[in-house]
């Protein structure tokens, strides 16, 4: 394993309802990171994207801390080289389900 | 449409999470699926390798290495969830240190004690071995040898370790490190019930109105259930939760009803709620007349100390501590009234209205309450006592085996229920809830394994802590670990563990995958294969069983637990270490090995490579030419079947997410004893405990007795120690990922701050903390996490640096034999205030 590395993770984050668009602001403003989904239930979708891993543990952590926040936790995480990272992936077929995802 | 790979990496990343929380997939994520990228990373289940939740995750290889994981949707358990520690596991395995050959003590090129490590080769390594066997057993007998193997054994691990050690060897001192977390649970489960492990299942969590956690930090330490928990206390706003313990920690943030009490008072409080259900009449009276009987244990049990100890001297029942006599109703509740509200409320330091509050949570018929437990209550030197009490308030009110009502005993490790508890590897047992001090337990076991009357002793072998004594005692001449690192988590380390470790009577080996503190302090170190390395299962809280398939190769020269133990049995002969009257009753085994006797048997034999399933690897069937870890599961599941922990067949689990034993004709069983849910409730019966022959449950009568040790004028504060969510347990794997370590560097004393402040002292001073039996430097933290009340310090035992446990009393509880790291006395010196 190369030593520098690529994180791509993802968390799934429960604010309290009426606490939630203070969370994604909150979230926005951090750097690496961006919510990619919210809905009424105060839950939010979190990516983060860092060469240091850490970062993925700061948020977590940060989250946890944070008034409104019932639980941050993590979904998914890979590992790339990012000097390949941004080669196109071999094509890809447009075609979403929630199935679609790896099992 | 064409993406970069980081952008297929974050529309997966995205997608996986919401559908894990069941949202609308956003369009830029929507565009994935079926291609190339994916099919490059080969994705497959495995059990998460750490805590007792028993999540499962998918982990992504490419070649021989683990490069992503993410939540397993297909789960039961954790629905798409993923834990921080879950994210280690793509991490855990690639520590640089990572130990890849085996390593002798030497010196002029043979072994010494007072030698250094040198890398020498499996045979010379394994034959050494068996030599120290074999003379140990032949001029000290078989209680010189013993094992300590762990809740992180696979299932078949355990098992065969079990059998080396009670069949083989003849020798009953073999116990799990889940002696330090769970011998507690077990003992209690086995006085209620008759039975071990939990009635309930996680399903639980969301039928239950009311949660109650007695000394467990479940936000930290199980996240994945504790989101559980979240999301019923929110989707259902009348549900309240109430939390327990001696320190203020995390889970405090969703009480309702947040209490921290003063050590050692949760027995007086959980009296007073059986009190409380009885004075306003709550009592389920159909359910306790049919369903349970009343019972006093006895008192005075001391401390599990050494038997020379003046507090052991000084009581009276410490020989016998696990007894108890038949008592009615009417005296039972004699008994507990001397537990009032005002008493509990003075002792335990938490107000009456919360008391009263938390009383009416199983007081209520029309609450379904589920209770949670892990160390709080375990680490007691009255540890069965509580389980006991708890049960008690379930028992009373019928509150248990349906939905939502349910007693929930958490564990700690991977397989403390599918591998220690259930295959039976503590000194006193034998698979599925026998036990060796048994006549008929024995035989069933010997006529399983196919062996002559006699083989299994009857003698209970030495637990953990006895077995650090005889250490140090010479008792004990080999001493083999796995899975564990004892010299960090076990109790009173310079008094007792070092020094017995470190005996020159002594040979230790020590299997490990990094150079922990235990392996250190070895004579011998065998580099092991861990989690995906191997085939392996694991048995969850709930009384999942799951399997997972080898999906990488363990670097340089490692190699499975399972490995090593039939590659040992190999070097020894069965006459090596048999005695003659045994041999002449089997004259058929007088040249076999123990490979032979053991494993080779004709039935853990009996299943062909063919068997396995294409495309994965199996290091250890390849090298024995049979598929050994369905043998042994085949072999070992034979002691259930019938009797209810029934398991289901080998080649359904690699299909599937788990099942919940008994399994029954494929179908699993989610509420025992119950009828409608649990097979062997005979039709009619309702409720039906049966594995006790009354098929009643007992309500134990136990009175308050006082810790050990408490504090004093010279060792004015109490000291609880425990875990922080970034570290597992010692932290020999999750220390090896170099982010981790920075997040929590160092352990911490957490102490309050006016009583820092009193101590002349501040956030970050170096202080030193100081016991009747060692000491330690630390840095003090008044804030963050972990918020002890006064006259109570909290440090973690994940430091290697800085163990802790060199201060912590060896204390047990006197029936289960578990160490209570959760209380002690201590001073504390400032070093340099910062």
């Amino acid at each position: 394993m190369p030593n520098e590395a690529l994180h791509i993770a993802s968390l799934l984050v429960h604010a309290r309802p009426a606490q939630r668009q203070e969370v994604a602001q909150w979230l926005a403003a951090q750097p690496e990171c961006e919510v990619s989904a919210e809905d009424a239930s105060g839950k939010l979708v979190v990516v983060v994207e860092s060469l240091r891993e850490v970062r993925i543990l700061e948020l977590i952590d940060a989250l946890q801390l944070r008034p409104g926040v019932l639980g941050a936790v993590l979904v998914y995480h890979q590992v790339l080289d990012p000097a390949s990272a941004d080669e196109l992936a071999d094509s890809i077929q447009p075609q979403a389900t929630a199935e679609g995802v790896p099992t | 449409m064409k993406m970069t790979r980081r952008e297929f990496a974050k529309a997966n990343a995205v997608a996986v999470a919401a559908a894990t929380a069941g949202m609308a997939i956003p369009a830029a994520a929507s565009n994935l699926i079926t291609n190339a990228e994916l099919t490059r990373l080969n994705w497959n289940k495995a059990p998460c390798r750490f805590c007792g939740v028993g999540c499962s995750v998918m982990v992504g290889t490419q070649g021989n290495r683990i490069v992503a994981t993410h939540g397993d949707m297909h789960s039961e358990v954790n629905r798409g969830l993923n834990c921080v520690k879950g994210y280690f596991l793509s991490k855990i395995l690639y520590g640089e240190d990572r130990l890849q050959q085996p390593m002798l003590r030497k010196r002029n090129g043979v072994y010494d004690k007072r030698g250094d490590f040198e890398p020498v080769s499996w045979d010379e390594a394994l034959d050494l071995m068996a030599d120290k066997f074999k003379t140990a057993i032949r001029d000290h007998g078989p209680e010189s040898v013993a094992m300590f193997g762990s809740g992180q054994w696979t299932i078949w691990e355990g098992y065969a370790a079990s059998k080396l050690f009670k069949a083989g060897l003849r020798s009953n001192n073999i116990d799990p490190n889940a002696r330090h977390c769970m011998a507690s649970a077990v003992f209690a489960f086995m006085r209620a019930f008759g039975s071990d492990e939990p009635m309930g299942v996680y399903d639980d969590i969301e039928h239950a109105n009311a949660f109650v956690l007695w000394g467990s930090n479940m936000a930290e330490m199980h996240p994945i259930l504790w989101t559980r928990v979240t999301d019923r206390r929110l989707s259902y706003p009348d549900t309240q939760v109430a939390v327990l313990s001696t320190f203020e920690h995390r889970s405090f943030d969703l009480a309702d009803i947040p209490m921290v009490m003063k050590p050692n008072a949760d027995v007086v409080i959980l009296n007073y709620i059986a009190n409380h259900i009885i004075q306003t009449d709550r009592v389920d009276r159909d359910f306790v007349e049919n369903h349970t009987n009343f019972v006093r244990a006895v008192d005075d049990i001391g401390y599990g100390l050494r038997d020379e100890h003046p507090l052991q001297q000084a009581a009276a029942n410490a020989d016998e501590p696990n007894r108890w006599s038949e008592m009615s109703f009417d005296e039972f509740a004699d008994h507990v009234a001397d537990f009032t509200l005002e008493r509990a409320a003075r002792e335990s330091g938490v107000s009456e209205s919360r008391l009263e509050r938390l009383a009416e949570l199983y007081a209520d018929p029309d609450i379904k309450v589920m209770s949670f437990w892990t160390m709080g209550v375990n680490q007691h030197t009255r540890g069965v006592w509580v389980n006991n009490l708890i049960y008690n308030l379930h028992l009373l009110t019928g509150k248990i085996s349906e939905p939502g009502n349910s007693p929930f005993s958490l564990t700690g490790q991977p397989s403390a229920c599918g591998t220690a508890r259930e295959v039976g590897t503590f000194a006193h047992r034998l698979p599925a809830d026998r036990v060796v001090a048994n006549p008929e337990h024995r035989r069933e076991a010997e006529e399983i394994w196919k062996l002559p009357e006699g083989t299994v002793p009857e003698k209970v072998g030495f637990h953990a802590v006895e077995q650090s004594r005889k250490l140090k005692d010479g008792e004990i001449k080999v001493y083999w670990t796995q899975v564990n690192n004892n010299m960090q988590a076990g109790p009173n380390t310079q008094q007792e563990i070092l020094p017995g470790w470190r005996n020159e009577e002594a040979f230790v080996i020590v299997s490990d995958i990094y150079p922990t503190a235990s392996a250190q302090a070895a004579d011998l170190i065998l580099p092991a294969a861990s989690w995906v390395e191997k085939e392996g299962a694991f048995g969850n809280s709930e009384r999942r069983t799951q399997f997972f398939h080898q999906l990488v190769n363990a670097p340089g020269e490692a190699r499975s637990d399972l490995w090593q133990m039939v590659e040992l049995a190999k070097r020894i002969d069965v006459a090596d270490v048999w005695p003659s009257e045994l041999l002449d009753s089997a004259p058929e085994y007088r040249d076999k090995t123990l490979f032979e006797l053991l494993y080779a048997n004709g039935q853990v034999d009996s299943y062909p490579l063919s068997d396995m399933e294409e495309g994965y690897a199996n290091q250890e069937a390849e090298a024995f030419g049979f598929y050994i870890q369905k043998g042994l599961f085949e072999e070992y599941a034979r002691f259930g079947r019938g009797k209810g922990k029934d398991l289901d067949y080998f080649d359904t689990y690699h299909q599937n997410r788990g099942k919940r034993w008994p399994v029954v004709d494929g179908e699993e069983t989610l509420w025992r004893y119950r009828e409608g849910y649990d097979p062997y409730v005979e039709e009619g019966k309702g409720v039906q405990f049966y594995a006790k022959p009354d098929d009643r449950a007992l309500i134990f009568a136990v009175p308050d007795e006082p810790p050990p040790e408490i504090p004093d004028e010279e060792y004015p504060y109490w000291l609880s120690t425990g875990r922080v969510l970034e570290h597992w347990h010692t932290g020999s794997m999750t220390r090896r990922v170099p982010e981790l370590h920075r997040a929590v560097p160092a352990a911490l004393l957490y102490m309050h701050p006016e009583d820092a402040r009193e101590e002349g002292m501040r956030r970050g001073s170096e202080v030193k903390v100081v016991s009747r039996r060692g000491e330690v430097r630390l840095r003090v933290e008044t804030r963050g996490r972990v918020r002890p009340p006064r006259g109570l310090v909290y440090v973690p035992f994940f430091d290697a640096n800085r163990l802790i446990n060199n201060v912590v009393l060896d204390t047990t509880d006197p029936i289960s034999k578990q160490t209570d790291f959760k209380k002690c006395a201590v001073r504390l010196e400032l070093v340099s205030l910062a």
